[in-house]
Order: structure tokens, then sequence, then C-alpha cells
């Protein structure tokens, strides 16, 4: 039986820092500073200045030595944007295999920033480490907001020792998968003279450092686990002189954080989640940056595209059988449909210029030659957009005009609309768009594209038109990126759409439709919406786990395939095993929210109003069967039933649950495997869901460890 | 021989040191485990001493209240003594500190005291 000496040590980095060890204002130069991949570096002016050559990574970096292993140093360094950047532009300080890094929220703005504080506290294990000062530029651009790849001045940079805290009483760290912040730390010192400068309200936004580590005597063997918390309590109790600090995973910054206005300018093109909707990852980001976080590397991603239903006017947007559909623009223009040339299908349109002059096509929805109607709208109200490819085989510009229609064939005098000429290149199918709002008392619009000042012979090829309502407001948030890509009945369903024609193919309009079923306002965040509710929402629909760990380092991750480094942690009789429960049971409640331990079906009732309308919403997600329900309420849209099923796969996972007390392992992490052997119980697998250290400097709940699991099964 | 209590500004010499005791209590964390009878320990250095300490003043009441009043006060106290190498310390009082008529004589008093060594 092992003989062991465990220790917890405590340290608030930044409030009483003693020993400089290293202390650089790069006034002589770059001061051994070096730069790492793809990273232009120059140190001219006070500062260290670095910005990519390319890529989105930077960085510079510098040996530092007389470090003491096990005593704990906290690098700092001030840093501000070297010019404007409306791109994402993040900071960060690490040192090179230690204890994860820390970064600054995105420093995107105009001109030259102001300096933000960065620190960063580590654990030495060697008399020298590296510390590697980088960057992180977003690939975001934007019309009209645009930005240059961004750089970033690092000055004053300083590594001092940090002292422990003195009075060590006693202190839980944790870890939970089921509960947010994923990490916590409740350590119990004798009130330091300090105690008042730990202040959790601090724009500082102090952290608490902790060393737990624990050595084997006989035969030899230690561990060390370092825990890098917010700090977020610090509570007196003035009869026994303690004070409590209480610190988290950063998750608790997103739970204290609220969306207080909606972004705009530059600003709101960097936040907007639509332009990050394909990418969970990236959605996330967005967020996170904004709290000095950043994912780890990962592949669990899911897809958030923007989508709306649209139905597509045009009877025959590419000619691919016939030309019925259009009808030539005037006697100067000879309608054909050519196999030449084609954007897409096997055919477009070809419109020959007779003679000198303007050549081009009528959309119909009738015959060539006698044109039954015109695409009905409704006026005043919606806009509409007409889109489609041009090629012309000489470099000439081409115009799209909406003539509008009172009856089927009564022209609303003076009304036509067009778009500004747009010089097409010879050779080179190219987009034209025009949106519109008809006139109200418009019935029917005949759209139709001319070739202007055509030599006689010149060919205007028109394929992949598109004619479609989009919305009567285009800001609105679900549904403004409306300029979609020319679509037909033909067109390959994806990911996100199904398509068809509504009636003939090549003869009848054609249906873009969703095949998602959320609402797009999920991706939106209303203004009191935490940070953290806003992104949970999106990854319990995608199934994932989002959590920070105690190396301030965020993972999304998948619940099913996710296993960390490490384990099976191993709980047996007669090996490490004090205490324990074996609970089997269709009562109780789970102590982090209220909900049943274990059921078998679930129900979600997502009630909200709509913003457009200001109706109230209602929509179900179901899962299960009804032997046992958990039932739950959500005042935000319907996103999906991602939700309820994988609630309910965690609710049947929890058939068995056994909360064991074993000598502490600091190796033991939410996630790995686990292997149990509790005296007349079966010996159980699965996996471990929770796990809690106590150290005690004089209570007997010292050196031990509280493990809760999942998932059992019989081994 | 001369022993001492000091606060580093208040110094009582009480006559003699009459009585000693002080233990040192093992903090080491003796672990059960479930299935079998062997045990696992987890080390932790133990509490610096506490004990109890006599003081005698044969004839001075006034000086044996001044040591009890200097017990009193918030410091840690420093007790020196030249003859007895290893009982000198700093300390704190960590119980009571009582002030008692000699009933044999009627005249010496007697200071008794709990304390904690701060190391």
């Amino acid at each position: 039986m092992p003989v062991t000496l465990a220790v917890l040590d405590i340290y608030t980095p930044g409030i009483d820092t003693t020993d400089v060890v290293y202390s650089e204002s790069f006034a002589g130069g770059a001061g051994g500073w070096t730069a790492g991949a793809n990273t232009t570096q120059s140190a001219a002016s006070g500062y260290l200045k670095i910005e990519p050559s390319s890529g989105q990574d930077f960085s510079s970096s510098r040996a530092i030595t007389g470090l003491t292993p096990g005593e704990v140093y906290t690098v700092s360094a001030s840093v501000k944007r070297d010019a404007s950047a409306f791109r994402h532009l993040v900071a960060a300080v690490s040192v090179t295999g230690q204890d994860g890094a820390s970064r600054t929220p995105s420093q995107y703005g105009s001109g030259v920033g102001s300096a933000v504080a960065l620190s960063h506290t580590f654990r030495a294990t060697a008399t020298s480490h590296t510390v590697v000062l980088s960057g992180f530029v977003g690939t975001e651009t934007y019309s009209g907001v645009g930005g240059t790849a961004g750089a970033l001045r690092f000055d004053d940079v300083t590594v001092c020792r940090e002292p422990a805290l003195d009075g060590f009483i006693s202190g839980t760290l944790s870890l939970d998968e089921n509960r947010t912040p994923y990490g916590e730390g409740i350590i119990t010192i004798a009130t330091p003279s300090i105690r008042n400068l730990l202040d959790p309200r601090s724009t500082a936004m102090l952290r608490v450092f902790a060393v737990a580590s624990r050595t084997v005597l006989d035969p030899a063997s230690s561990a060390v686990r370092t825990f890098n918390l917010y700090l977020h309590g610090n509570l007196l109790a003035a009869a026994g002189a303690t004070t409590t600090l209480t610190a988290r995973t950063d998750e608790a910054m997103l739970l204290d954080a609220s969306q207080l206005e909606e972004p705009s300018g530059p600003t709101a093109a960097i936040l907007d989640p639509r332009v990050f909707g394909p990418s969970l990852r990236d959605m996330i980001d967005v967020v996170l940056f904004r709290h000095g976080g950043k994912l780890e590397a990962g592949s669990d991603d899911a897809d958030y595209t923007i989508t709306h239903d649209a139905t597509n006017l045009m009877i025959n947007p590419g000619a691919e059988v016939n030309t019925t559909g259009a009808v030539a623009v005037n006697a100067n223009t000879t309608l054909a449909r050519s196999t030449a040339q084609h954007h897409a299908g096997v055919a477009s349109y070809s419109c020959t210029a007779i003679g000198a002059g303007n050549a081009g096509l009528f959309f119909v929805t009738g015959s060539a030659g006698s044109p039954t109607a015109y695409m009905p709208v409704t006026g005043a109200t919606n806009v509409y957009r007409f889109t489609c490819y041009v090629r012309t085989s000489v470099t000439r510009d081409v115009v799209l005009t909406l003539r509008y229609f009172s009856t089927a064939s009564t022209v609303i005098g003076g009304a036509d609309e067009s778009t500004s000429p747009t010089t097409v290149t010879a050779g080179v199918w190219t987009r034209l768009t025009a949106a519109f709002i008809p006139p109200a008392t418009a019935t029917f619009v005949g759209p139709f594209v001319t070739g202007v000042s055509l030599a006689a012979g010149n060919v205007l090829f028109v394929d992949s038109a598109l004619l479609y309502q989009t919305w009567s407001d285009e800001s609105d948030f679900a549904r403004s990126y409306a300029d979609i890509e020319p679509f037909d009945g033909a067109t390959a369903s994806d990911a996100h759409y199904n398509y068809a024609w509504t009636g003939t193919a090549n003869a009848s309009t054609s249906t873009k439709t969703r095949s998602d079923d959320r609402d797009q306002m999920v991706l939106r965040q209303p203004l009191g919406m935490t940070d953290w509710a806003y992104l949970s929402n999106l990854v319990f629909q995608a199934g994932l786990d989002l959590f920070c760990n105690e190396k301030r380092q965020w993972f999304l991750v998948d619940p099913d395939t996710y296993l960390p480094a490490g384990g099976p942690i191993e709980l047996r009789e007669a090996v490490n095993l004090k205490d324990g429960s074996d609970d089997i049971t269709l009562e109780g409640t789970r102590p982090s929210d209220g909900t049943p331990v274990w059921f078998t079906g679930v129900v979600i009732r997502y009630a909200w109003i709509d913003p457009d309308t200001l109706e109230n919403r209602e929509e179900f997600a179901v899962a299960g069967d009804r032997r046992k329900v958990l039932y739950l309420e959500r005042s935000i849209p319907y996103p999906g039933d991602g939700e309820a099923t994988r609630r309910l796969a965690a609710g049947l996972a929890r058939g068995r649950v056994q909360n064991l007390t074993a000598l502490a392992d600091l190796t033991a992490t939410p996630g790995q495997a686990v292997e149990t052997e509790v005296p007349d119980v079966p010996e159980q697998a699965g996996i471990l869901s929770s796990v809690s250290w106590a150290f005690s400097a004089a209570d007997d709940a010292h050196d031990v460890m509280t493990v809760a699991t999942r998932d059992l099964e019989d081994a | 021989m001369t022993d001492t209590i000091s606060d580093g500004v208040t110094t009582v010499t009480p006559d003699l040191t009459d009585g000693w005791n002080d233990t040192l209590t093992s903090r080491n964390v003796i672990h059960e485990v479930l299935g079998t009878a062997e045990v696992s320990v987890s080390l932790r250095p133990t509490a610096a001493r506490s004990g109890t300490a006599k003081l005698t003043f044969l004839t001075s009441e006034a000086d044996a209240r001044a040591a009890q009043t200097l017990l009193g006060t918030a410091a840690v106290l420093t007790y020196a003594t030249t003859d007895r190498s290893t009982l000198g310390m700093d300390f704190v009082l960590a119980g009571a500190a009582t002030v008692e008529l000699d009933d044999d004589s009627r005249d010496a008093w007697i200071v008794t005291f709990d304390f904690q060594e701060i190391i």
C-alpha cells in the first residue's frame, strides 16, 4: 500500500510577485526574440512588432533562463494593434509545452490600438523555458471594411516568480462534464494580507493558479497537475479568520457576459454569425475571441448555414431542351438554343444581333412567339431579385431591365427599371443581378436582358436565369443573405437544400426547399442572452460538447467519441477504493439541474416570440418513449430536435451510477474510460463523468478523490 | 538561570518554570481501503508543538498578573530559558492563561497557560 505526500499550492498571479527573472522593453532592438514561422518581425521603436508573412498564425519566441523547476512564474506583456485591422486579431502568450496559453480579446479596430495587458502563468519544469508571443488573424474579408492582415506590437515583457499563498487550510478541485463551468476550485486559506486585492470584480479578471502534486514514496513516482482558473468569489469568514476563494474555468466568463447592444459598423460584419454559419467552430471562436479564448484544433463541427426556401419563377431558366420561356427582345435579335456555350446543364439561350444595335431576350411563361403571360408578382411590398449568367462573343455592356404590367398585357408606362450597364468581358460567364420592388399596381413583371450596341453577328448568351421573391425587409436578420445562386429543378440536392420542378421539367417553375427545420433566429444572440446560452443552444443541437479545461484550452467535442489521453482509471477494492455507492434507480434528481437521473423519453418545448411578426411561436422536440419523460422548456427559437436526442442518450446511460471515493489520482479526467470493482457489484466498465480531488492541511479529507461514472456495463 | 516571556517590548521574568509539557500531533491520514487489511498513508507535516507551561512567581502577585496580561495580548510571544535548551520558542496563547495562588505557601503565584508554538 502506498505512502504518499500530497500538496496543493495556491498562487494568485500578478498580486504579490517578487523576483523579476526577465525584463525586456525592446529599447535596444529585438532583445534576442526570434521570429517564428510565417512571421515578419521588427523592433526599432521601443517595441517588438510581429505580423504574418503568410497564413493566420505568427509568433516570436525567446528562451528564458534562470528559472527554478517547481516554481511558478508569470509572463506579462503589453500588446497593442499596430494599425487598422477589421479582422479578428488575437494576441497570445504561452510557454512551449507548459499549461496552455493566455490570449487577449480580439483587437480589431481602427488605427493603432490601446495597450492591453496580457499574462500567462506556468509552472517551471526546467531552468529554461521558451516563451512565445503570438498572434492570430482571421480570414474575414468584407466589402467596405476590408482591412490589412494585422500586426501586433508587444512591449514590456517580464517574467516574475510568484509566491505561493501561506496558510492553506483545505481545497477541492473538480472537473465535471455535466457542469458548466467544467472545472472548479474551492480553496480555503487563512485570510492573507492581500485578501482585499483578490477582487473578482477587478477589470484585470484575476486568476487563481493551483498546483496539485502527489509523490508516492515507494515505488517512487510523482504527478503534478496545474489548474489555471478564473477567480469568481472571495468569501471571508471573520470568526475563523479564513478566506475561501472560488475559481472556475473560463466558461464562467461566458455565463456572465450577455449581448448588450446589437453590433454595428465594421464590428457587425466581424461578429456576424451568419458569415461563420457553415462552421460551428468558427461561430464559437467569434464568441471566444471576446473572452480571450480560442478552440483547440479538432474536427468535430456542425453546419449552421443560414437557409431559406425559394421559388424560381422562370419556367425554363437555361434552355436545356428548347427556348420555351423566352422571346427575342426586339426585331434585331435571333433567339435560339445553343449547346456551344452553357453555364449550367448542356445549353443556353443565344441572342444573335441581326444588325448593329441592341439584342437580347425577354423571359416569359409561355412558348416562344406566343407569350401567354409574364411572371406574376405582388406589388409594393416584396423585394424580388432577377439574376442570370451572361456571356458575350465580344466585350460589351449588358443591362437587366424589369418591365411591369398592370394586367397580363398592359405595360405600366414609364415604370421600367434597369440596372447600370455592366461591362461583360468576351468569353467569360458573368453573373448579373437586379433587386427590385414592383410598383403597387404591378401584377406581372417581364424581365429582360439586353446586350448594348452589338455589331451584326455578335452573340449574347444567357443561362441560369433566376427570378424569385425575397422578403419585405432584406435587412431582416434571417433573410438578408438573399442573393442566392441560380437554381432550377435539375440542380442536384445538397446538404442544405432539395430542388424540384413544380411541373414538367424545363417548362415549369422550380423550388428550393430547406432540408433543416430550425428557426433561423437561433443564429442570433438577442440582447440580454448570455454568450453561453447562445452557444450552448447551438452546441447541444449539434450533439456536441463545448468546454474549457483547467489549462484554458477550449474544446468542441463529440461526447460519443471524445477520449482524453490517459486512463483507464481503475477504482478497485483492495487497491484504492475507500468508499462508494452503486445506485440503480428510477428515482432521484440530478443535483446540477434538478432533472431526473434516469428517463426513457424527452420532450423539450421551445416557446418564443417571432421578432418579425411578434407572434408567439411554439415547437416541440421529442425523443424516446413515454414510460418516464424528461420535460424541459426553452424560451429560444426552435433549433431542431438534436438536444432531445442527445439528452435521451444521456438519460438512458444513467441507469446505473457509481459515486466512488478512492485514493487520489491526479491524471483522472472526465471522458476517460473507468473500470470499477465495488464489493458485491459485478465489475463495471464505463466512462468517468466527474472527478473531485480533496486536499486539506488537517482534516481527513485529504489526498482522496471522488469520482462519478456513466455508461456503466458489466465488464 | 533566567526564564522570560516577551512580546519584544514588555518582558516578564518568572522566578522559575515549574511545569512543562508539549505535544506533537500527527496529521498523517491513514486511508482504510475496502477489501484489504492494508492501509494507505498520506504523509503530512505535524503541527508545531502545543502544550501547557506553568510559571511560578515566588512573591510578586503583580508580576504574575503582568504575565497573564502579557499572555493575553494579541501578539506572538517569545519564551526563552537559559537552562533548558529545547524549550525556547515563539508561541501564541492557545487556551487559558490562569493565575492561581499556591495552596501550600499562600505566598507564591502560579501562572498556567496553554500554548501553540509558532514556526
